[in-house]
């Protein structure tokens, strides 16, 4: 029986010593890296800030089902020459008890290109940063639904966590159409 | 005998090529070496000024230094310091479930079910506890026949994880046991049906949960599948097995065992997509002391199509003939009553998620994304298969329909029929007795996640 806790002991130190070790660290991404691995070959990658119009905010309200939390939101822009290589948009969507930081690149015309978890706290539900739940935003434009259990499959166990990257993708799609691609026209007075 | 397998296991995983997971924090770009590699490579970025726009959150290391672990350890510092380095790294969380019962036979009741509180916390970068302390029918005392008695509050699960890599974490304390899926996503609001399969109270013991220790963790093969694992050593089930009861009464040794026999089990799952899971799980160990053995296997099977879930389990117990004894000399709890040989019991369930677009318009605005669950489920249990008794054969038809204005509230209600072996022959859904032998229950429940 000593014998058996002494090997037991020997190979929880041989394990923890090996060099495949994982980091228990769930940032992934700071903001500077995941614009450079959305844009490698883009000349530069710039900004627009957009302050929301009150016909923005009611116009996104109704495509969103609700009102976007922020009154201003940042949209990336990656250019070579005067060529619009695509755009991204890092947001904070709330999980089961915390927020999840993701980044969404879309192309010039607004479909998402890649979806990426930037920083997750939660204890669990950590599987939406698999490969395979985040290529089913791949394609996705501000015509699909992107909603949990319509396009977007859930991951048992990762419900909340699944559901939150969906309704953030989606508002993510939406605020590139509505901000950059089809703005709407302000009133005339 | 246990421990070396144990460990021959830890081993042979070790030295076992690492997968590559997903998004490696180490690959992907954690504020460590990837930093590095990505730093000279890529656009130009045209960012001055933007600090305030872009989330702070996401520029910033997500835990501190690991020195940083050390400073609740500081003799120095303060109560009020030390307790903001724990905060700081501890979620508070859980779950609740409230039920209106009318069943066909006795009394109308609300029943104050469950409630759950989890913590979460941060030991160091690798090493985290997770705990649940579940109050059952509101705790202590319960009240029962107008009589006050002592309730019932209990760890369900109380571990601490030491993540040795990517695909091993070592796992000690009190273990949600992997034999089957159901007991390990049993959480309430996870569910559909307000009710827990009968066989999986009962063959299975949902909640099982028993004291060990062991290693889980999740393999990539290819792009799309992965292979996950559970395995521990526990103190397992004791003699307390009966017919009706299955092992409910024979699990939760969490302050002594009753040999010297370590239960192993394990579940492995395999899901070659998103949306499809098969897993299978193995239980062995000895029941009492002159070393009569329960072995159990189990098959379950989760597949979405699209709006619709079908999941389901068949679990088989294979028991040696003995008695319930081998408690300490003197314990009343050696009733020497025979204990059954074979149990068995299954499920089958199907939720449909579906919504009505004018309906969920008419709610606040936070409701805009609500849906409904049509479900419906069969389910037969036998705990013990050399008869036919009322308490231990059940066959249970059940449809619900539940909304959920956000994922993490449900209103549920269930219809169910069920009817049990009292007549003598084994009760089925197709047999000709089943309606009209068949008792109703209504339940109206409400499960909320925080």
């Amino acid at each position: 029986m000593r014998r058996s806790l002494l090997f037991l002991l020997l190979a929880v130190g041989l394990l923890t010593t090996l060099p495949s070790v994982a980091s228990a660290s769930a940032t992934y991404f700071t903001t500077a890296q995941i614009l450079r691995e959305f844009f490698p070959s883009s000349e530069k990658v710039t900004y627009r800030k957009v302050q929301l119009t009150p016909a923005q905010a009611e116009s996104l309200r109704a495509r969103l089902g609700y009102k976007p939390a922020k009154s201003e939101y940042v949209i990336f822009v990656a250019m070579t020459g005067e060529k619009v290589d695509g755009y991204a948009v890092i947001d904070d969507e709330r999980g089961q008890h915390e927020p999840i930081t993701f980044g969404v690149k879309l192309s010039p015309e607004g479909k998402v290109e890649r979806q990426e978890v930037m920083v997750y706290r939660e204890k669990y539900g950590e599987e939406i940063t698999d490969p395979r739940f985040r290529a089913q935003f791949v394609g996705k434009g501000p015509k699909d639904p992107i909603r949990a259990g319509r396009d977007v499959d859930v991951i048992s166990g990762a419900t909340i966590s699944s559901r939150s990257m969906a309704v953030g993708v989606r508002r993510a799609v939406a605020l590139v159409d509505e901000l950059v691609l089809h703005p709407a026209k302000p009133a005339e007075g | 005998m246990l421990l070396r397998s144990l460990i021959t296991l830890g081993l042979i995983l070790s030295f076992a090529p690492a997968p590559a997971l997903a998004q490696n924090p180490a690959e992907a770009g954690g504020e460590g070496g990837v930093a590095a590699r990505t730093s000279d490579e890529g656009p130009r970025l045209e960012l001055d000024g933007l600090e305030e726009a872009a989330p702070a959150t996401a520029a910033a290391p997500l835990h501190a230094p690991a020195e940083s672990f050390s400073v609740r350890l500081d003799p120095g510092i303060t109560l009020s310091d030390r307790a903001a380095a724990i905060i700081d790294r501890t979620t508070i969380g859980g779950y609740g479930e409230h039920d209106f019962v009318v069943p066909q036979q006795g009394t109308t009741t609300f029943v104050a079910h469950r409630y759950v509180v989890f913590i979460y916390s941060r030991i160091s970068e690798r090493i985290s506890t997770a705990t649940e302390v579940e109050f059952e029918f509101a705790g202590s005392p319960l009240k029962r026949d107008g009589v006050l008695s002592f309730g019932e509050v209990l760890l369900e699960f109380s571990v601490v994880d030491v993540m040795l890599t990517d695909w091993m974490t070592f796992r000690a304390g009190v273990i949600l046991v992997p034999f089957g899926a159901y007991n390990l996503r049993h959480d309430a609001p996870a569910q559909e049906l307000p009710e827990r399969p009968i066989a999986y109270t009962t063959v299975v013991p949902t909640t099982w949960f028993e004291s060990g220790a062991g290693f889980l963790g999740q393999f990539g093969l290819g792009e799309h599948s992965r292979l996950t694992y559970e395995i521990y050593a526990i103190n397992g089930l004791d003699a307390k097995i009966l017919d009706g009861q299955g092992f409910r009464a024979a699990r939760g040794s969490n302050l002594e065992d009753n040999n010297n026999d370590k239960a192993i089990v394990g579940r492995v799952a395999y899901s070659p997509w998103l949306g499809l899971e098969l897993g299978f799980s193995g239980y062995t160990g000895a029941y009492d002391r002159i070393n009569n053995r329960v072995n159990m296997v189990n098959g379950d099977m989760f597949w979405r199509l699209g709006s619709l879930d079908l999941h389901g389990e068949a679990v088989w117990a294979f028991i040696d003939p003995g008695f319930v004894q081998g408690f300490r000399d003197g314990s009343p709890a050696n009733t020497r009553d025979r204990v059954p040989t074979r149990m068995r019991g299954y499920y089958g369930q199907a939720d449909y998620h579906f919504r009505i677009e004018p309906f969920f318009e008419l709610l606040p605005e936070e409701w805009h994304d609500g849906y409904f669950t049509a479900s419906v489920r069969y389910e037969e249990k036998d705990t013990d298969m050399e008869f036919v008794t009322a308490a231990g054969d059940a066959a249970k038809l059940t449809v619900g329909l539940n909304i959920r204005p956000v994922p993490a509230y449900a209103l549920k209600q269930a219809f169910s029929l069920e009817q049990n072996g009292a007549s003598g022959v084994q009760p089925h859904l197709w047999s000709s007795r089943f309606f009209p032998d068949s008792n109703w229950q209504y339940i109206a429940s409400v499960a909320y996640l925080f």
